[in-house]
C-alpha cells in the first residue's frame, strides 16, 4: 500500500524490474512481523549491487544475539509470570497480581517485540540490507509523544504518514488535531486485531496523546532538566502505558475492566514477593541493555566501543540465552497481528 | 549510508567476525563437555535417573534364578508415591523390582521409552507403568529431557506423527537426543534457577498451567484403551507381563474404574488399588501428590494388590 501511495505522490521511483519488486515485497526478514520497511528506504536498497561487509555482518551477528536474549531470555521469562497471572494461578484480580501481570507483560512484549525487531535487522545486515530501527527504549519515553516515537517506530511513522498527515494532521485546528489524534490511534488499535480491547488501548493512547496536546500546542513536549524530573515522567510514562496494555493482554473488555477494579483490592501473599523478585531481575537485565542503548544513542550495544567489547558482549548474550533461556516455547506475539 | 570503509576497517571487522563465530563454538563445545561430565555429579536426579536406567537395562526376566524381575516405570506419581524399600520387602522373594521414574512424563514418553528400554536389552519379566488417567490420556511428550533419555532417534518421525509435533519440535528433538546439553538445558536452567534463588521453588507450583478438566468417562475409555493395548503388545513383543497401575490422585471422576473394567475385558491387568476419592485429602503433599503418610498407605496396599493379581495370573 505505502509503495503505490509513494509511487503516486511521486515520493518514490517505481520499481526498475519485477525481481526488484518481488524482493521488496518477500524479502524474509521483514515479510513476518515487520519492521515495515518504506519503499523509499528498502526499494533502492534492493535495486542497487550489493557488497560484503564485514562491519555490518558483524552488527548484524550482534544484533541477532541480543534480540534473542531479548526473546528467550527476557520475553519468554517474564511471560511466565504473565500467563500465571492472567490465567488466575495467583488468585483472583487484585493489588499486587494485577501489577505483577500487567508489569511482568509489559516487560514480556517489549522483550518480545523488541528482541523480534533486532533479529529481523539483524538478518537483513547479513544480507547486505539496512532495516529501520524500530525500538528507542521506549521505557524511557518521557511523554506518550516521546513514546510512540520510540516504541514500533516503523508502525507509528506508517500510521503518521499514511493516516494522521491526510486526515489532516494539526493543519485543521485545535479540534480537528485531536479528532485526527484519536483517530489514528483507534485504528491503530484496531490494526492489532478486531476486538474493542484493542480500541480501548488505542484510544487510551489517543486520549493521552490529545491530552498531551491540549497542554502544550503544537510545540514539542521537552525533556526534564532535572534527574528528578526525567524519572518522574518516565516512570508515571510507563505507567499509563502498563494501564493501557491490560486491555491490550485482555481479549475481553470485563475481563480487562475486572482486572483495573482489582487493583483496589489489597491482598498479600509470599508467593507475590517470589514473582516480584523473579520478575525485576529480568527486567533489569533489559533495563541495564536500554539504559547503555540510551546514554550512547547507539543502533545496537557497545556500537560506538572496540571490537574486543563487542566480543565479549556477543558472548555474554550467547551465555544468557543458554543458561537462563525459559524453558517453555512460545512464539513471537506480534505473529499473531 | 556510507558503503565504503578502509581496508584495515574492513580486515579488523572481518577479524572481529571470525573471534565472535569462533568463541561461539569454542563456548557451546565446551557446554556440551561441562554437561556430559559434570551435570551428574552436581545434579541428584539425573544421578539418581542414569543409575536407574542402568538397572532397568541390566533386568533379565529372572534374578538370582528365583525372582521374577519386574521394572515399574512412570512419573511423579511413582517417584513420590512408592517407597522402594517398603514395597520390595512386601513382594519378596516372589517379585525382584527395579524402577525408572521420571517427573512429568506421561503415555507417549513411556511408550516410546519402553521401545528404547527393550531396544536396549532390558528383558524384565513384569513391566508395570505408573500413570493416572490424565497422564494415560495425554497427548504431550516431557519436552527435551523425553527425547534425551527415552527416545529413539530411530522413532524422531514416529514420535513427530503421534505427538503432533510440529518441525521445529521434531527438530528439537533430534538435537536434544544427540546433545546432553540441549537434552538436559530444562534441568540445568531449573538447577541455576534454584542456586541462584532457593525460594524459587515456591514459585513453581503457580508457573504451571491449571489443569483442564477431563473429558467424560466414555471419551477417556475411548482414548485410553488403544493406548493400553499398545503398551500391552510392546511388552508381550519382548516376552515380558504387562500391567497398568493407576495412582490414587484427587482428580474428580477420572474414570479409572471404567479403564480397569474395560481392560479386563481384554485381557489387560490395570491395578488400582485405591478407588477415586477413598483416600482422604490430608494424605497429599501439593494436592497432586501423596505426601509420606499417603505413599506408605498406598505401598503398604500396593504390595499385596501386586503379589494377587500378578501371582495368580
Amino acid at each position: 500500500m505505502a509503495y503505490i501511495v509513494d509511487v503516486y505522490h511521486r515520493k518514490v521511483e517505481p520499481a526498475k524490474s519485477l525481481v526488484g519488486y518481488a524482493l521488496f515485497i518477500s524479502l524474509f526478514p521483514h515479510l513476518i512481523a515487520g519492521p515495515i520497511q518504506r519503499p523509499s528506504h528498502l526499494l533502492p536498497q534492493v535495486q542497487k549491487e550489493r557488497t560484503w561487509d564485514p562491519a555490518k555482518a558483524f552488527d548484524g551477528l550482534i544484533l541477532i544475539l541480543e534480540g534473542l536474549f531479548r526473546k528467550v531470555v527476557i520475553a519468554d521469562n517474564c511471560a511466565l509470570i504473565a500467563n500465571a497471572v492472567f490465567a488466575g494461578n495467583f488468585g483472583g484480580p487484585n493489588t499486587m497480581t494485577v501489577l505483577l501481570g500487567t508489569y511482568a507483560f509489559a516487560w514480556q512484549i517489549y522483550g518480545d517485540f523488541s528482541g523480534y525487531s533486532r533479529i529481523a535487522r539483524g538478518s537483513a545486515q547479513l544480507l547486505g540490507f539496512h532495516f529501520m530501527v524500530n525500538f528507542r527504549q521506549p521505557y524511557f519515553a518521557e511523554s506518550l509523544q516521546d513514546f510512540w516515537r520510540r516504541w514500533h517506530i516503523s508502525l507509528s511513522t506508517w500510521l503518521r504518514d499514511y493516516l494522521y498527515i491526510p486526515l489532516g494532521g494539526n493543519r485543521l485546528g485545535r479540534v480537528r488535531t485531536y479528532v485526527n489524534l484519536m483517530l489514528t490511534m483507534l485504528l491503530g488499535g484496531l490494526w492489532h486485531g478486531a476486538n474493542w480491547t484493542f480500541v480501548v488501548w488505542g484510544g487510551i493512547h489517543g486520549v493521552g496523546l490529545a491530552t498531551e496536546r491540549l497542554f502544550v500546542g503544537k510545540r514539542e513536549i521537552t525533556p526534564s532538566s532535572s534527574f528528578l524530573g526525567r524519572w518522574a515522567r518516565r516512570i508515571f510514562i510507563f505507567n499509563v502505558v502498563c494501564l493501557a496494555w491490560i486491555f491490550f493482554r485482555i481479549t475481553s473488555f470485563s475481563g480487562a475492566w475486572e482486572q483495573i477494579v482489582g487493583l483496589m483490592n489489597w491482598q498479600w501473599n509470599p508467593a507475590y514477593w517470589t514473582a516480584l523478585v523473579f520478575l525485576a531481575c529480568y527486567a533489569m537485565a533489559l533495563f541495564v541493555v536500554d539504559l547503555q542503548l540510551e546514554a550512547s544513542h547507539g543502533e545496537h550495544v557497545f556500537a560506538s566501543y572496540p571490537y574486543g567489547l563487542r566480543i565479549l558482549t556477543g558472548i555474554a548474550f550467547c551465555a544468557l540465552i543458554t543458561l537462563f533461556g525459559a524453558n517453555q516455547e512460545s512464539a513471537f506475539i506480534y505473529f499473531r497481528f | 549510508m556510507p558503503s565504503s570503509i578502509s581496508a584495515s576497517e574492513h580486515r579488523k571487522a572481518t577479524r572481529a567476525i571470525a573471534i565472535l563465530l569462533a568463541s561461539l563454538l569454542v563456548y557451546v563445545c565446551a557446554l556440551e563437555i561441562v554437561t556430559r561430565m559434570a551435570f551428574p555429579r552436581i545434579n541428584h536426579i539425573w544421578r539418581t535417573l542414569q543409575s536407574d536406567h542402568l538397572t532397568a537395562v541390566s533386568l533379565h526376566p529372572l534374578k538370582a534364578g528365583k525372582s521374577a524381575t519386574m521394572l515399574m516405570v512412570g512419573n511423579s506419581y511413582l517417584e513420590v508415591g512408592v517407597n522402594r524399600e517398603n514395597l520390595q520387602r512386601e513382594i519378596a522373594p516372589t517379585f525382584s523390582i527395579a524402577y525408572l521414574p521420571m517427573s512429568g512424563t506421561s503415555y507417549f514418553d513411556w511408550y516410546f521409552g519402553l521401545r528404547k528400554l527393550f531396544a536396549e536389552d532390558s528383558r524384565p519379566a513384569i513391566v508395570g507403568v505408573c500413570l493416572s488417567t490424565r497422564d494415560l490420556i495425554s497427548d504431550s511428550t516431557y519436552g527435551e529431557s523425553f527425547a534425551h533419555a527415552l527416545m529413539l532417534r530411530r522413532d524422531l518421525l514416529r514420535v513427530k506423527k503421534e505427538a503432533h509435533l510440529d518441525n521445529t519440535m521434531t527438530s528439537d528433538y533430534f538435537f536434544d537426543s544427540l546433545s546432553s546439553w540441549m537434552g538436559h538445558r530444562d534441568e540445568t536452567h531449573n538447577w541455576l534457577l534454584r542456586k541462584a534463588a532457593p525460594g524459587i521453588n515456591n514459585l513453581v507450583s503457580y508457573l504451571k498451567p491449571k489443569n483442564q478438566p477431563l473429558p467424560p468417562s466414555d471419551v477417556i475409555v475411548a482414548k485410553a484403551l488403544p493406548r493400553l493395548r499398545q503398551l500391552n503388545e510392546l511388552a508381550q513383543n519382548y516376552g515380558a507381563r504387562f500391567f497398568l497401575l493407576i495412582p490414587p490422585t484427587m482428580d474428580v471422576r477420572d474414570a479409572s474404574k471404567e479403564i480397569q473394567e474395560a481392560a479386563a475385558k481384554e485381557g489387560i491387568l490395570v491395578l488400582l488399588p485405591f478407588q477415586h476419592a477413598e483416600l482422604p485429602e490430608s494424605v497429599f503433599l501439593d494436592g497432586a501428590h501423596l505426601n509420606p503418610q499417603g505413599a506408605a498407605l498406598f505401598t503398604e496396599k500396593l504390595g499385596p494388590t501386586l503379589l494377587q493379581s500378578l501371582y495368580q495370573n
